[in-house]
């Protein structure tokens, strides 16, 4: 048991790494996307519903937070047209 | 002190519609911006003050002060509910915080953190209102040498906090110490160590995103461990919220810590250079080495909590008090009222008590608004807060770990942090592993730097002769209180160490 949980950590970090590595060339909103259903479906979590509207939701909306209301620019990746649409607001 | 012009400055101000409405928007934007990890309430003031351009020097005060208290507050929602925090003056609210909430006491912290903060911040504004004028003088007294000797001193609140190994805390201040020197020098300039081949670490290591992957990051990883080995609990909020504020039994028990931590929070906020992330965690020391039970902190007592909460609140206060007094900011954020300020054409100094004394009663009377306003957003928010931790782990665990990556490369829109952050994430989770205490490697961060230059800087003024130390009285007091937490803490350590071996022989 604990050497399946070690390891679970460790899957975890390499997620990290791989979210910087990728992070220029995705975006922020698919990297995240991605780490944290990866992440959700390791724990455990079934309910795919919930994992992808989570996913995908979070993100956006972190991402839209930041960009819209705190004007900090975050990459984007394929996904930039969303900032230029949400830019033009 | 003029009462008579005090008392209509505070009717002036409290009884404007526009002032009161500003304030309450900057709690409620400084709550928020503060709960954000990565996001602190230096950015939440400085993005929001555009919108006091155009409005009168009082509401515009009022938005930022309101923005201020609020962001001091918000950052320990995140610190208790998610093991991040959301400004690094919540650091050590986490230490009781976060165990508070483990064990389902969630809303009892959240609203000790409110009535604490509230109280710290009511602390600081009357220190500011009635002692500016002297603690200014006294904080302008503080040059390198006394500076550095106050580095040292926060370095001894180091053993205070380690909890059950003073060892393991050391070892892991020695780390801290270390990644300091990676950077640049800070007197001549050089690179240093690694620095060479990498430009992101030209500054050394950021400090948000080290703190996040610290703190939030190693959370998540060792949560991810918990789910799976079937360790973890899902917390239903059953705790019944009757009031928002702690009840009268915890009140009696905490009241010391609140007027202890929001004491040393105006002092040391007083400081030029010294801020709630120092405060927060002397406070701490302070109250852990002077209680009658210190082996109970960190297992998550309201008492901890208290303390760094009214510390870092106490801070706004303590910080204004060279910006109105002698026109130097005390932290960053009062760096920005500065600039508000000037914008309105007030100088902030000597002169303002000449020339404007209603305006500083005025700003007097905003930041006791100011912390009311904390008050009441905090009040509201509370019951809503502490549903965040009924959302299943199974998905609250990634989200912490998407906003906080996020935020670790908001501080500089700089790739690299983030890597920072996760390569700390690793550092913490090891380290919570073999039970090294996290505290600190993040203290050694804050306060490395400053011993170094401020030590560098007196042995140039002293040319060399580090003796001359002992003339300064401040710095001869730091020593002596720092001397006084290294005794203390170990006399206590072994006083707690031969407690629980009596316990344990009682049990056989």
């Amino acid at each position: 048991m604990k050497d399946k949980s070690v390891l679970a950590g460790v899957v975890v970090i390499l997620l990290g790494v791989a979210f910087v590595a990728l992070f220029k060339t995705l975006g922020y909103v698919i990297c995240a996307a991605l780490i944290s259903m990866v992440i959700m479906f390791l724990i455990g979590k079934r309910n795919w519903l919930q994992m992808i509207l989570v996913s995908i939701l979070v993100p956006l909306g972190m991402w839209f937070i930041f960009f819209k209301v705190l004007t900090v620019n975050i990459p984007m990746g394929p996904l930039s047209f969303l900032s230029d649409l949400v830019g033009k607001l | 002190m003029d009462f008579g012009l005090l008392l209509e400055s505070y009717g002036a101000v409290w009884g404007s519609l526009q002032v009161i409405l500003m304030t309450l928007l900057g709690a409620c934007g400084g709550v928020l911006l503060g709960a954000i990890p990565g996001m602190t309430a230096t950015m939440g003031v400085a993005l929001l003050i555009p919108f006091s351009f155009g409005m009168d020097l009082i509401p515009s005060i009022g938005l930022l002060l309101g923005i201020y208290c609020g962001g001091m507050y918000g950052g320990s929602i995140s610190a208790i509910l998610i093991h991040a925090p959301g400004t690094p003056a919540a650091a050590a609210t986490l230490l009781d915080g976060y165990p508070m909430c483990q064990k389902g006491q969630a809303g009892k912290a959240l609203s000790v953190a409110m009535f604490s903060s509230f109280c710290g911040g009511v602390i600081g504004a009357l220190v500011m209102t009635f002692l500016s004028p002297f603690i200014a003088n006294m904080a302008m007294s503080f040059g390198p040498g006394e500076m550095f000797m106050l580095a040292i001193f926060g370095l001894s609140v180091i053993i205070a906090i380690s909890g059950k190994s003073i060892t393991k805390g050391l070892i892991s201040a020695f780390l801290g110490m270390a990644l300091c020197t990676v950077g640049l020098d800070p007197t001549n300039g050089i690179p240093r160590f690694i620095t060479y081949k990498q430009t992101g670490l030209l500054d050394g290591f950021q400090f948000i995103p080290t703190l996040i992957g610290l703190f939030a990051v190693a959370e998540v990883i060792a949560g991810v461990e918990r789910i799976i080995s079937g360790e973890e609990k899902q917390e239903k909020s059953n705790e019944k919220i009757k009031n928002v504020l702690p009840d009268l039994a915890t009140i009696k028990k905490i009241w010391p810590n609140i007027l202890s931590g929001g004491l040393i929070g105006t002092f040391i906020g007083a400081i030029p250079g010294a801020g709630g992330d120092i405060a927060v965690f002397v406070s701490y020391g302070a109250s852990k080495s002077a209680s009658k039970h210190p082996e109970l902190y960190g297992t998550g007592i309201p008492n901890g909590v208290a303390a760094t909460e009214s510390a870092n609140n106490g801070c706004s206060g303590g910080a204004m008090i060279p910006l109105l007094s002698l026109g130097v900011p005390g932290d960053s954020v009062t760096a920005i009222l500065l600039g508000a300020f000037i914008m309105k054409g007030i100088t902030p100094g000597p002169m303002m008590y000449i020339a404007e004394l209603p305006t500083v009663y005025r700003v007097f009377a905003a930041l006791m608004l100011a912390n009311l306003a904390m008050l009441v957003v905090g009040c509201c928010g509370v019951r809503f807060f502490a549903k965040i931790v009924s959302v299943e782990k199974k998905m609250l665990y990634p989200i912490i770990l998407v906003i906080s990556l996020l935020g670790a490369f908001s501080i500089n829109k700089n790739v690299f942090d983030v890597g920072v952050c996760v390569a700390f994430g690793v550092v913490g989770w090891l380290m919570n592993k073999y039970e090294f205490p996290l505290s600190p490697i993040l203290l050694a961060l804050i306060l490395g730097p400053m011993c170094e230059k401020n030590f560098v800087r007196f042995m140039n003024i002293q040319k060399g002769n580090f003796a001359a130390i002992f003339q300064s009285p401040i710095a001869d007091v730091f020593m002596a209180v720092a001397l006084a937490v290294i005794i203390f803490s170990v006399y206590n350590q072994r006083k707690i160490n031969k407690r629980e071996a009596e316990a344990a022989k009682s049990q056989e």
